[in-house]
């Protein structure tokens, strides 16, 4: 997970708390030395106890898919060796002030793309059709209007007017929405038992 | 002769002494600030604990180890992506924002679990 370590202009510096909440991981931030629990980004003891910080968008995929995104890309100076995760075991998350919603990486991979409403809003998961170990969450709020997505080939497409968009950075390709932005929402990949322990009350796509 | 020559000693080894005490200390009390801004290695003893002040925690917080015993990479280094030398089937987390993006390998994250960082100018924290 990417979360945004500021809050009220604060920059926070964070370290590991070396405990377990909900079986995940805790962080200590260093001025206060509240404990914080990483999937709900908010701080459980200490003076900041209630204090979230903002989660930004991240993405879990293969070296590969990522370079092909984002040629320009600078890397950890680590080694890199496979590790023992792979997508498909993932669900994409959106957690909303009052809603969460999870999506099985297999199905958004089936689907090209999912259009959905969490919190009332609309919003789409994109597997990017040029390389399906890519995704994104995407708002369906463009300017005035909503749009509807869905992959063709290796298109990202609006069936309401035929704008296609780039699948990984949102912005319009062509059509009449030629000049517009698919707004990038800040999805990440959860395991299946820790959606169910820190969202209990979250659903996950299709809604039964 | 040698009376003169046992004071001398004597004054020399008090000298010694004195340094060696004065360093020593001066050693120690860098030491612990070099810790107090997060820079040093093993457990860190922060402002305040929670847990040792016996606050009450949530159901379900279990401590394992020390706080800082998995060390995080507070000053991570980065290089392009030619200077990476991983294999395309690796697994990664990458993160964009204006104009930079970073990538980080899972295999790595699941050691150190958390990288202190910045994207285009935003200060982020990376997890596993």
């Amino acid at each position: 997970m990417v979360h945004r370590r500021e809050i009220n202009n604060e920059t926070l510096v964070l370290g590991n708390q070396g405990a377990l909440f909900g079986n995940a991981m805790t962080w200590w931030d260093h001025r206060t030395g509240s404990i914080w629990s990483q999937p709900l980004g908010e701080a459980i003891a200490g003076p900041r106890k209630g204090d979230r910080l903002e989660n930004l968008p991240v993405e879990f995929t293969t070296w590969g898919a990522w370079q092909e995104a984002h040629a320009d890309t600078l890397a950890l100076d680590a080694v890199g060796k496979p590790s023992r995760f792979a997508l498909r075991e993932f669900l994409i998350v959106l957690d909303g002030d009052r809603e969460t919603r999870g999506w099985s990486v297999p199905d958004v991979q089936t689907q090209g793309a999912i259009n959905d409403v969490v919190e009332g809003q609309p919003v789409a998961v994109v597997s990017d059709p040029n390389n399906d170990q890519r995704w994104s969450v995407f708002s369906r709020t463009v300017g005035d209007r909503v749009v509807e997505l869905e992959t063709d080939g290796d298109v990202l497409r609006d069936i309401l007017t035929g704008s296609t968009f780039d699948p990984v950075r949102g912005f319009g390709r062509s059509g009449p929405l030629l000049d517009e932005s698919l707004e990038l929402l800040p999805g990440f990949t959860s395991f299946p038992e820790d959606f169910d322990t820190f969202w209990p009350d979250g659903t996950i796509w299709p809604a039964s | 002769m040698r009376n003169a020559m046992g004071r001398d000693f004597t004054r020399t080894a008090w000298a010694v002494g004195l340094l060696f005490v004065v360093g020593t200390t001066l050693m120690i009390a860098l030491s612990w600030l070099s810790g107090a801004n997060n820079s040093g290695s093993g457990a860190y003893r922060g402002p305040y604990d929670p847990v040792e002040a016996g606050e009450e925690l949530p159901d379900g917080y279990r401590q394992i180890v020390p706080r800082d015993a998995i060390q995080p990479i507070y000053e991570p280094v980065f290089v392009d992506a030619a200077g990476a030398g991983w294999d395309d089937e690796i697994e990664v987390i990458g993160v964009f924002f204006g104009d930079e993006a970073k990538a980080y390998p899972v295999s790595h994250l699941t050691r150190r679990e958390i990288v202190v960082d910045e994207l285009d100018g935003i200060p982020i924290l990376v997890s596993w």
